[in-house]
């Protein structure tokens, strides 16, 4: 009997374990670049010799990189912008639509997701020809939003589809015009959707490196360009400053999304009482 | 009885029915494809008036009431509110229905009082009145405790109160049910019942109702019209559908039903088999040598023993068989008793008295009944 428990408990020792390795083994790589951000040395090193914030000073100081952030998230926003708001309109018609054409029209928008990105790029940069040299970030928005376009239609499609017809039709009979329906009752019902919607969208389009490379000029470089770059001519702790930036803003974001969340249901629960 | 609807922006101090309004049904027709599923509906409800709609499913009795609502278009005929045509007018501000729908349709991410108040807030009314009337319509559906929960936080029968109060807060001229008790239990049910028909007799509201249901019919309804193949059967009043239904398929429809077929003689009887005559109503004025089928309700017959002593009354007016089955239910007791004819048993429904001597199955009865009680209706030109 307590032989069995002790293999029991044995084997759930081993299963946390495992658990915990893999957490590691997805974790470590990440974790290491703290260390490396904080060299000294222009080379990288994993165990530096001098702790210093030298290269944070020099990033966080350094026009080019912050130059190359706010790039990416001006065409970050548009590209999360235009793929929400096509995708919602796309996802609209998806479910709502009776005509033929409809099952043509998921097919043509997720198109972006089976053309290899490549050729993405490419299209986008000889779209570029066309628009003056300033626009160049707008273009390269379109082609980031390009990308985002087919899971945002998927996300809002589906919380469109989680809608109950009958509650149009109530909010219709109960005296809603089109956009009074949509303000109070679509939208509010979809916002889950279109948030993540956007949320992905965004993290496409600010992880997005070919379209901007084909696109990218003096002066107009995105962050995935520059870290590109800066791995390709330097090699210097900057690019693990920069990715413990990153990851540092992340973490605050989902913090903030799980506190947000925590008060939501405090409050719930406070109303139900 | 149709009442004028008081100018706009003009609204009374109370939730009141004074806008309620009569409607017409005319000759409407749908079908989709070759189904016809509507063919001919005619319906007049007065202001005021609560008309239920019943019949089995697939009678056509919720497109009926989407016809009304404008959500079906239909293939021909007129809808008119008061004296308006709104056949082609879409569901909404301007066609002023109040809708309570089957699954209640409550907006999940609304509370309560945000449910009740969308009606009030799309029409952009002062936000003081919003409150104001939002309040009443709680306190009328007794709600006004739970004004800030979730819909999903809430019972069945809460949930259907809140989307009757949503329906009625903007004072519709008429206010549409589809089937709104059929995922309640039956307590709840019967509770809910009552209070609908409270509600609708205070405040004075055209209701059209939709059940399948013929108890809950008979319960709110000032008229029934009951429903078949698409069309209208019958409509009346709950007792004169129950009493005096015109056709077979009314009589079984509503309530448990015996029908004694026969051939009306010249003498004022019904031959119901081979030398075995009933004896009808002065009133029923049958047509010698036509063919009918006399009703009579379990209730309204007598069944006892059939002792040596207990010699058949005068006239005739009753049957003889043996208890094929009895079952005590509560308020009656259910004898099924096979007679010679008609074939079928004859039901029979009897309030169990401490005097009542219960007989038990196998054994010898008569029926009896009160001539009065016979209602006839004729057979033939398809009618069976």
């Amino acid at each position: 009997m307590s032989k069995r428990r002790t293999i029991a408990r044995l084997g759930e020792y081993l299963h946390a374990g495992y658990a915990w390795l893999v957490l590691a083994m997805l974790l470590l790589p990440l974790v290491a670049l703290i260390p490396i951000s904080l060299g000294d040395s222009a080379t990288m090193s994993a165990f530096p010799d001098r702790i210093s914030l030298r290269w944070y000073r020099e990033v966080l100081g350094g026009s080019d990189w912050q130059s190359a952030f706010s790039w990416s998230l001006l065409t970050a926003s548009v590209a999360t912008v235009i793929s929400t708001t096509i995708g919602y309109l796309a996802a609209y018609a998806i479910v709502h639509s009776e005509t033929r054409l409809k099952s043509m029209l998921e097919i043509l928008m997720l198109m972006p997701m089976m053309v290899p990105t490549v050729i993405v790029a490419f299209s986008t940069y000889m779209l570029a020809t066309w628009i003056p040299l300033d626009g160049r970030w707008l273009v390269i928005s379109i082609g980031q939003g390009l990308l985002g376009l087919p899971i945002a239609t998927l996300i809002i499609a589906a919380s469109l589809r989680g809608i109950d017809p009958t509650l149009i039709s109530a909010a219709v009979s109960l005296g809603g015009d089109r956009r009074q329906v949509f303000r109070m009752v679509t939208l509010p019902m979809a916002m889950h959707g279109i948030l993540s919607a956007a949320a992905l969208s965004f993290l496409i389009a600010f992880d997005e490196l070919l379209i901007a490379l084909f696109l990218t000029r003096p002066g107009l470089e995105t962050l995935p360009v520059r870290i590109f770059d800066s791995v390709t001519y330097e090699l210097t702790p900057a690019i693990a400053v920069v990715s413990v930036f990153l990851m540092a803003l992340i973490c605050l974001a989902l913090l903030a999304g799980a506190v947000v969340r925590k008060v939501a249901a405090i409050s719930e629960a406070r109303v139900v009482r | 009885m149709m009442q004028d609807r008081p100018a706009a922006g003009h609204r009374g101090a109370k939730l009141q029915g004074a806008r309620s309004a009569s409607v017409h049904l005319e000759a409407i027709s749908k079908s989709f494809g070759a189904t016809c599923i509507l063919s001919g509906v005619d319906l007049e409800v007065a202001a005021g008036e609560f008309v239920t709609l019943l019949g089995p499913s697939g009678s056509g009795k919720t497109s009926t009431l989407m016809v009304a609502a404008g959500f079906m278009l239909p293939d021909h005929g007129r809808i008119t509110v008061g004296d308006r045509d709104v056949t082609h007018v879409p569901p909404g501000r301007e066609r002023d229905m109040g809708i309570v729908f089957q699954n209640y349709a409550l907006f999940p991410h609304m509370t309560v009082a945000q449910n009740v108040s969308y009606p009030l807030k799309v029409r952009r009314l002062p936000r003081a009145e919003v409150s104001r009337r939002v309040d009443e319509a709680l306190r009328l559906v007794q709600l006004d405790m739970l004004a800030d929960r979730k819909p999903a936080k809430l019972s069945g029968g809460q949930q259907q109160r809140v989307a009757l109060a949503r329906a009625l807060v903007f004072e519709p001229s008429v206010l549409l049910m589809d089937e709104p008790m059929g995922a309640l239990d039956v307590r709840l049910k019967e509770e809910l019942q009552w209070e609908i028909r409270r509600l609708q007799r205070e405040l004075g509201a055209t209701v059209i109702y939709v059940t399948h249901d013929q108890n809950e019919a008979m319960l709110l309804s000032d008229r029934i019209a009951l429903m078949r193949d698409g069309r209208i059967e019958q409509c009346g009043s709950p007792q004169e559908l129950y009493r005096h239904p015109k056709t077979l398929f009314a009589a079984q429809f509503l309530g448990d039903s015996n029908l004694l077929t026969g051939t009306a003689t010249s003498d004022g009887k019904l031959e119901i088999g081979p030398g075995q005559a009933i004896e009808l109503p002065e009133t029923a004025a049958a047509t010698a040598g036509a063919r009918y089928a006399a009703l009579l309700r379990p209730e309204v017959l007598l069944a006892e023993p059939l002792l040596p002593g207990n010699d058949p009354a005068p006239g005739a007016c009753h049957l003889f068989g043996t208890v094929r089955d009895m079952a005590f239910v509560g308020q009656s007791i259910r004898y099924e008793i096979a007679c010679e004819s008609p074939a079928q048993p004859i039901l029979v429904h009897q309030v169990a008295r401490a005097t009542h001597s219960q007989m038990s199955t196998g054994q010898a009865a008569r029926v009896s009944w009160d001539t009065d009680d016979i209602h006839l209706i004729p057979l033939g030109d398809g009618n069976d």
